[in-house]
Parts: C-alpha cells; sequence; structure tokens
C-alpha cells in the first residue's frame, strides 16, 4: 500500500500526519521524504503543524489539530505507529478489540482497552501526552468494584483505601504499618489477576447487561 | 420546552463582541469528555443500546441540571437545517450532525452549558461564554459534573483518569479553548510563526468557521493538545496566558498596519463596507471574510459604525442553516445569497 506524497504527487509518502479536531474528525497529510527535506521540515524536534506546512506551501491555512505522527523511520505518537511496533497485537477480552483496530481510527472499543493494551497503550499516551499518570481531579465517590471489573487492575475502593493508608504510613514513618499494608495489597492484587475480566461490552446487538452505578 | 427554531432567532450568549481586548477575544470554552462505567463506546455498543443509553443520559441530566429551560433533542429526528443550525451555533460536532448513529444533545436556554450524549464519548459537556473566561468557565462544568456524578457513574481510572474512547483524550477529559480573532497577524504574516512557537508548547489552533471553510474571517482557536499528566488548572492557565500573548502580538501587529500601512487598512477595511452595503448577492465566504475587515475596523476606529451587536447579529443570523430556519424560501443557496445580502444591508442601514 502506497500512498502518494500530496505535495509533489510524484512519489510515494513517508511521512504520514495525522490531526485530529477536539470534536471528531481527522485531517491527514502524506508526504514524501524528498519533500520532507526540502520544505526543512525538522521531525525530529515534533510533529510539524499541518497548517504550517500547507501554509508554507501556498495551500489553504487549514488547521484542524491535535497531532499525530508517524514516519518511515519509526513514528512518535500516534496508535498506528504504537501497533506497528514489534510484537503481538493486543486483543481485549472484553470488547474483542485490538490494538491494530484501534489504530485504524483512534476509537476504542471499551474502557477495558486501556488495561488490555498495557504496555503499548502506555508508549502512546508517553508519546502523546508526554505523560502516562492522571494527575488531575477525580470523581467524588470513589470507583465501584464495576469500574473494577472493567479495569481490574486499578480501581477498587479497598485497593484505594489500602494505598492512600499506605502514603500515609510512609509520610508518617511507620515503616512497620507500610510493610504491613504493601503486603495486604499484593495480596489484593494477586486476588484480581486471578479474576477473569466482565465482559461488558455489547457485541450481538440486543442482549441486555445491567449498567452499574445509575440512579436515573 | 426549547426548540431549535427557537434557539436560532436569538442572541447567542458566548457572541458578545467586542468580547474582551477591543474584540480579538470572542469566547472561551471548557468540553469534559466522560463515559459511563461498565458500558461500552460507541464502537462496540448496538445502534439500540446507544439509543439507552442516551435516554437514561437524557433522564440524569434533567435531574442534575443547574438550568431551568433547555433543548432537549434527538439529533436524528431534527431536520438537516435544524442540526447544521446547531453546528453553527457550536453547539453540536459536525461528527453527530451527521446523523450516523444516534445522538442527544442538551442545550440551557442561554447556551452556556450544551451537553453532547454518544459523541465520540458518551458525554461531551460543554460550557462556553464570550471573551477570556476559561477559568469561570471550568468552575461551571466542574459543578455540573459533580452534578451529573450523583446520578452516573464515570468511567475513572486511578492511574489514566477519565477513560475516553479515543487516548488523546484521557486524564482531564478536557479540551479548553478560546477563540480569537487575528487579522492583524494574519495580514503581516506573522501567524505562522505564532503557530510554529504554539505547537512546541503542545497547543494547537485550528480555524473555527466550520470545516473546510479553515480560517475563514481570521478566527482562530487555541486549545491544549494534552489532556492527561496536566491539572485541570494548569491546562486552563497555560492556554490563557498563551491567548492574552497572542492577543498582545495582534495587538502590535495591529498598531504596525495603523503606521505603516494605514491607507492600505483603510482601504480593506472601507472596500468591505463597501461590498456589505452594497452587494445583491452574498455567500457565506464572501461574507465572512468582509465582516472580518469591517470587524477591525470598527475595533481601529477606521470605522464609527456599525455597532458590535449588528456584526454579532450578522455573523450569526446569516449562516445558511439559520437564513433556512429564520426564513421562507432559503433552501436553495442560489436564493439564500441575495437574502443574505438584502439581510445585511437592512441591518448595516438601520444601525
Amino acid at each position: 500500500m502506497h500512498t502518494m506524497c500530496q505535495i509533489c504527487a510524484k512519489r510515494p509518502a513517508t511521512t504520514h500526519l495525522t490531526e485530529l479536531a477536539p470534536a471528531g474528525g481527522r485531517r491527514e497529510l502524506h508526504i514524501c521524504g524528498q519533500c520532507v527535506h526540502a520544505m526543512g521540515l525538522h521531525l525530529e524536534s515534533g510533529p510539524p503543524a499541518i497548517a504550517t506546512i500547507l501554509e508554507q506551501q501556498g495551500a489553504d491555512t487549514a488547521i484542524q489539530i491535535d497531532i499525530d505522527v508517524t514516519t518511515a523511520a519509526g513514528g512518535s505518537g500516534s496508535a498506528a505507529g504504537a501497533a506497528a511496533e514489534e510484537g503481538a497485537d493486543p486483543v481485549c477480552p472484553a470488547c474483542g478489540l485490538t490494538m491494530s483496530e484501534y489504530a485504524s481510527n483512534n476509537i476504542f472499543g471499551c474502557s477495558n482497552d486501556y488495561h488490555a493494551f498495557g504496555e503499548k497503550l502506555e508508549h502512546l499516551l508517553k508519546r502523546y501526552h508526554g505523560a502516562t499518570r492522571h494527575v488531575g481531579r477525580g470523581p467524588l465517590r470513589p470507583a465501584t468494584a464495576v469500574t473494577a471489573a472493567v479495569v481490574p487492575a486499578k480501581g477498587t475502593s479497598q485497593r484505594r483505601k489500602l494505598e492512600s493508608a499506605l502514603k500515609d504510613a510512609v509520610a508518617r514513618e511507620r515503616y512497620e504499618d507500610a510493610a504491613a499494608i504493601r503486603d495486604q495489597l499484593r495480596t489484593l492484587e494477586d486476588r484480581h489477576r486471578a479474576q477473569p475480566t466482565a465482559p461488558t461490552p455489547d457485541t450481538s446487538g440486543d442482549k441486555p447487561t445491567d449498567e452499574p452505578g445509575g440512579g436515573a | 420546552m426549547t426548540t431549535v427554531t427557537d434557539l436560532v432567532g436569538r442572541h447567542c450568549s458566548w457572541l458578545n463582541s467586542p468580547g474582551d481586548h477591543g474584540g480579538i477575544v470572542v469566547s472561551s470554552r471548557i468540553r469534559l469528555a466522560r463515559n459511563l462505567a461498565g458500558v461500552a463506546f460507541h464502537r462496540k455498543l448496538s445502534k439500540p443500546r446507544q439509543q439507552e443509553l442516551i435516554d437514561r443520559l437524557i433522564a440524569a441530566i434533567a435531574k442534575a441540571a443547574p438550568w431551568r429551560e433547555s433543548l432537549v433533542a434527538h439529533v436524528q429526528r431534527l431536520s438537516d437545517a435544524e442540526r447544521l443550525a446547531l453546528v453553527e451555533r457550536q453547539l453540536i460536532s459536525r461528527d453527530i450532525s451527521s446523523g450516523k448513529r444516534p445522538a442527544g444533545v442538551c442545550v440551557s436556554n442561554d447556551e452556556i452549558y450544551s451537553v453532547m450524549l454518544n459523541e465520540e464519548d458518551h458525554v461531551r459537556l460543554q460550557v462556553i461564554q464570550s471573551g477570556l473566561s476559561l477559568s469561570a468557565n471550568l468552575d461551571l462544568a466542574i459543578a455540573l459534573d459533580q452534578a451529573l456524578e450523583r446520578e452516573v457513574e464515570w468511567s475513572y481510572h486511578d492511574v489514566y483518569g477519565y477513560l475516553t474512547a479515543c487516548h488523546t483524550n484521557v486524564g482531564t477529559g478536557m479540551r479548553a479553548s478560546i477563540m480569537l480573532h487575528l487579522p492583524a497577524l494574519t495580514e503581516t504574516g506573522e501567524l505562522k510563526q505564532v503557530l510554529r512557537a504554539l505547537s512546541k508548547l503542545h497547543m494547537t489552533v485550528r480555524g473555527t468557521h466550520g470545516e473546510g471553510s479553515e480560517a475563514a474571517g481570521h478566527y482562530y482557536q487555541v486549545s491544549n493538545q494534552r489532556s492527561l499528566g496536566l491539572e485541570e488548572r494548569s491546562i486552563v492557565d497555560a492556554i490563557t496566558e498563551t491567548a492574552e500573548k497572542i492577543v498582545a502580538a495582534e495587538q502590535m501587529a495591529r498598531q504596525a498596519l495603523l503606521d505603516k500601512g494605514r491607507v492600505r487598512l483603510e482601504d480593506k477595511v472601507h472596500r468591505a463596507w463597501g461590498v456589505l452595503t452594497n452587494a445583491r448577492s452574498l455567500n457565506t465566504e464572501e461574507l465572512t471574510e468582509n465582516i472580518s475587515w469591517v470587524r477591525l475596523g470598527v475595533a481601529l476606529r477606521v470605522l464609527t459604525q456599525p455597532k458590535w451587536a449588528i456584526l454579532d447579529k450578522i455573523f450569526l443570523q446569516c449562516q445558511p442553516a439559520h437564513l433556512q430556519l429564520l426564513h421562507t424560501d432559503a433552501e436553495d443557496p442560489q436564493r439564500r445569497d441575495p437574502l443574505r445580502a438584502n439581510l445585511v444591508r437592512e441591518w448595516l442601514s438601520t444601525n
């Protein structure tokens, strides 16, 4: 599959820029190595904005962003790049989506994909956001066991309580308590690993699923 | 219950020119993406289940909402013109306006709040107001988010934060954006440098006046690219600071146009005024381009009229779907263009 360069329309494109609009929609620009060179684009210093390139080319000043870049050399920040890396294509046991299917249009099947895609997803997050940990605000009430079932690794309120107690113990330099809490956390993790993931997504079409948490 | 036709006849609260900084800052918007715990994203959810999801969320919003009156609609049940009018008022995205899958929308009567249901994420709540108002909008968005949280459970992960249908929104689920009117930076060509600097700061800029029309009318939206690993407040502060820097650059560019190319500037502004007050047929592009120059002319006092409110009215109500809903016989663009020209002449003369 060779996409032609959209600048010269003569050579196969080796650099593929995809920009996603926050509200949805996508914009792509495919460029060949020679045009990248001719335009003096510095891909190593991060993805250039499509708008900047188009403007440089005297084309329209269209700008629809959130930049994802994959270069022939390896890729930096797009799902397509992450999926193309070596190793098996992870599949979500809950919804059946694979990482490469995700890469095709950047829409997850269910929230369990975040768990199922593991390290590949972490790479993707790292490249796009420069971070893999949320530091902003969270819900007022702790996640219930149902959320935990969708995302088994981190969600239970019990785990949260223990983690918070652990932090507290360390802060107060009560190291013996901290060690005991750490053991409890490990036991909890082992138990989670033994549990199968709850298949919540509706793939059959009309199967009724009890949705949790709703008070409607 | 408010209808789309009720809305389109009205002034729109996020468009209250001159906004801030002499018409440069038009509006500020906070968007939060949220999904229900235990429910798949639309890609793996059947249409009937998507419909159920929408109904359930509409009920939850009715309980949680801070507003009294609102528009509540199933997008697929609206006419093409009604959907497009909501896009023109920046209340729904083009994605859900296509009607390819079930979607819902709730809009407070003042249009400060709007909530899209079954967009890319289950819930996209938006708070938009005129001027530099990101911080206030964040407060309102958080309050609505917390009120909704009493009715439903959000999909939240201790490490990744709010889980979203695309990895580009995970974490805060927040997009903070400020809409700027930058005719002088565009004219002097300095905008390119500004755009380059922004992409290094992981901020993005895009044209606002609908897809395909690009930066028509010299309107741009500055927004955060990263949603994970940053606190909401710091994102808001960073976008606000950046917008203020761009405003300063636009002000300098405006001054430079006055100092170095006054005749050229005056010529552009007066030609635009000439077109708007004389044309017998105006398409959207011509209107958008010319209204932008008139806007700049008013801001720089090159023109003594019209009033800002008239410019806003033209900007909003001369858009294609607005014309279709407010006037009979405006479905065909060939009839719409003369109608648009007539309205613009009339409104500018009654200034």
